[in-house]
């Protein structure tokens, strides 16, 4: 256990490494910090020369992109991830104060997608062959291939512009207004997730449901609705956990076009806005803090395996 | 799925069949035909729903919007093939290799493609195509990098698959190049698989080029699906004319739909092991 954690703890830095270093330089090299920062004034050397030295001194910009890197990376360890080149304010204080808003979108998104899926998958998988398990499929398969981005302007002009059962405007006054605010652009993420989920669960119950200890279960007389999820629901569920754990990573950057879709201040917003005004600071920042989580998800559902399948506690 | 392995391709194979190659032939003949000029605006005849002079309706500025899918088409189809080209042409022989060959090819390789799936996939492709001119080509570049790890991984375990079967083994030890081996011998025992799994892939890159268009990020000065939707989704446009980005996006559903559908019948007739459908 030990010795596996440490191999996951080294393919985890190696990887961010390798990431935030390419990032770092595609960043560098294809963009000119010193313009990113001080914007035309900085192709103008003669009026403007005592700004040039203060800023190049201020973000060692002579010195050659390794040690840079080294330099970023060293406060980033500390969660120092450097100032934004537009408004000065601290990178660390704008991941803060708007990943939260992502973070509870993507939560909302994926609690929905369970509540649909887990009954969805149960009663598509209860009959075998029936329409209702034929049916399910051909569903699943059509809402997995709805465009995200389509889903998105679909639902918002469904249930914002036309029936207008949900805001348009983000607003955190408090807890609960703030999860209204997010659930439809909840629910666009929730929909082909769902689709997703039944459909890996409905595949694992089929086969579960055939294995003999089921045959065994029903043949004692027990209710087929109790066998179901009693007894085949938990040895179903680990393809899904997997792709929860999987898709938390994707989610956060499938956020990014949602937001924009219906206007939420989150960390996609801000990327997208970091990036257009070659803030490359605030966007290696996000990509970090995206990136460790995208990774560290994965890694909690490998312990989760352990909790839910005592089959892989042995080991 | 037992009872659909045995069956033939079926009915939403075929009309997938049909639905891509009539959309293909209207893409490429859509100069030719005598259809308005897709920027023609008319401002009289703005936000007017289907009809039969316009099909698909008019948008704010009296453009018809059937004619620009049609020409949209070019675009997103282009995108969506040749990234998946790039994908299969780097990640392909990447992977092919790095089966082929084991050892440190095998170990450096498989990180490479670990270390771009890590990367948030929409991430990467924002902060590139903001850092690059937008052209048909970088766009076209970027999203077929994004395909690079995920075939290539098929690629390298298709190859593992095959590495060790006895008419590997005679082609090498009759003294066959390295490169003759793969070329002669693997490469149509990967390709199969891969190219079922490329469909599915075309559809995601016909839909990546739609998300950035939505962060404004697509192809400039042209008309795709992606930005002919953006077009038609502000709350204003929704509200007076909500068919401008309606049909586009059933469009762009069935395509992808078609894509996914017809990679997922080859997908299933080349493999009997996959459940997925």
């Amino acid at each position: 256990m030990a010795g596996e954690l440490t191999r996951r703890l080294t393919r985890l830095t190696v990887t961010l490494l390798a990431v935030t270093f390419a990032c770092f330089a595609a960043m560098n090299l294809i963009g000119d910090p010193l313009v990113n920062i001080l914007g035309n004034a900085a192709l103008d050397p003669v009026g403007y020369g005592d700004e040039i030295a203060e800023v190049t001194a201020a973000y060692h910009l002579d010195d050659p992109l390794p040690v840079r890197y080294g330099l970023w990376l060293g406060d980033a360890v500390t969660g120092d991830f450097g100032r934004s080149y537009i408004n000065d304010r601290s990178v660390s204080s704008v991941i803060a104060e708007k990943l939260p808003v992502t973070l509870a979108l993507v939560l909302l998104a994926q609690l929905l997608a369970l509540a649909i899926a887990v009954p969805w998958g149960v009663f598509a998988a209860s009959r075998d062959g029936a329409l209702r398990d034929r049916g399910s499929t051909v569903a699943s398969f059509a809402l997995v291939s709805f465009p995200e981005f389509a889903l998105g302007v679909v639902l918002f002009y469904l249930l914002v512009v036309r029936w207008q059962w949900l805001p348009s405007r983000y607003d955190d006054a408090s807890l609960g207004t703030q999860l209204f605010s997010l659930l439809a652009p909840a629910i666009t993420m929730a929909i082909p997730l769902a689709a997703a989920y039944q459909r890996i669960l409905h595949t694992e119950l089929r086969t579960v449901l055939r294995s003999d200890y089921i045959a065994y279960a029903r043949a004692k007389g027990l209710p087929s609705g109790h066998v179901l999820v009693h007894h085949a629901l938990r040895p179903s569920s680990f393809g899904m956990l997997t792709s929860f754990g999987v898709n938390t990573g994707a989610l956060i950057g499938g956020a990014l076009v949602i937001e924009q879709i219906f206007s939420v201040p989150g960390a996609g917003s801000e990327i997208v806005r970091a990036i257009d005004r070659d803030d490359f600071p605030t966007v290696l920042g996000f990509v970090v803090v995206i990136t460790v989580g995208f990774v560290v998800a994965n890694w909690l559902v490998d312990v989760m395996y352990g909790v839910l399948d005592p089959r892989t506690r042995r080991r | 799925m037992s009872s659909a392995t045995g069956r033939a391709r079926g009915l939403g194979f075929w009309l997938g069949v049909v639905w891509v190659v009539a959309l293909t032939s209207l893409a490429v003949a859509v100069p030719w035909l005598p259809l308005r000029a897709p920027d023609d605006t008319d401002v009289l005849t703005a936000e007017q729903g289907p009809s039969w002079s316009h099909l698909f309706g008019t948008d704010s500025v009296g453009r018809d919007v059937f004619v620009r899918v049609l020409w949209g088409a070019r675009i997103s189809l282009i995108v969506g093939v040749a990234a998946i080209l790039i994908g299969l042409a780097i990640g392909g022989s990447l992977g092919m290799l790095a089966g082929f060959r084991g050892r440190f090819t095998d170990r450096s390789v498989s990180f490479l493609f670990d270390t771009m799936l890590a990367f948030p996939a929409i991430v990467f492709a924002v902060l590139i195509t903001s850092l690059t001119a937008r052209s048909l080509v970088w766009i076209s570049v970027v999203l077929g990098l994004l395909a690079v790890a995920p075939l290539g991984r098929l690629a390298r375990a298709a190859t593992l698959a095959v590495r060790n079967e006895p008419f590997v083994l005679a082609a090498e030890s009759l003294g066959a190049r390295p490169a003759r081996v793969m070329w002669r011998e693997l490469l149509p025992n990967v390709l199969v698989p891969l190219t079922s799994f490329a469909l599915l892939g075309c559809g995601i890159a016909i839909v990546a080029e739609g998300s950035l268009a939505f962060l404004g990020l697509s192809v400039e000065n042209s008309i795709s699906w992606g930005t002919i939707i953006v077009d038609g989704s502000s709350g204003r446009t929704l509200r007076a004319a909500p068919h401008v980005a309606l049909f586009p996006i059933a469009v762009l559903f069935l395509t992808v739909l078609s894509f996914n559908w017809i990679g997922a019948v080859l997908q299933r007739r080349s493999d009997g092991r996959t459940s997925a459908f």
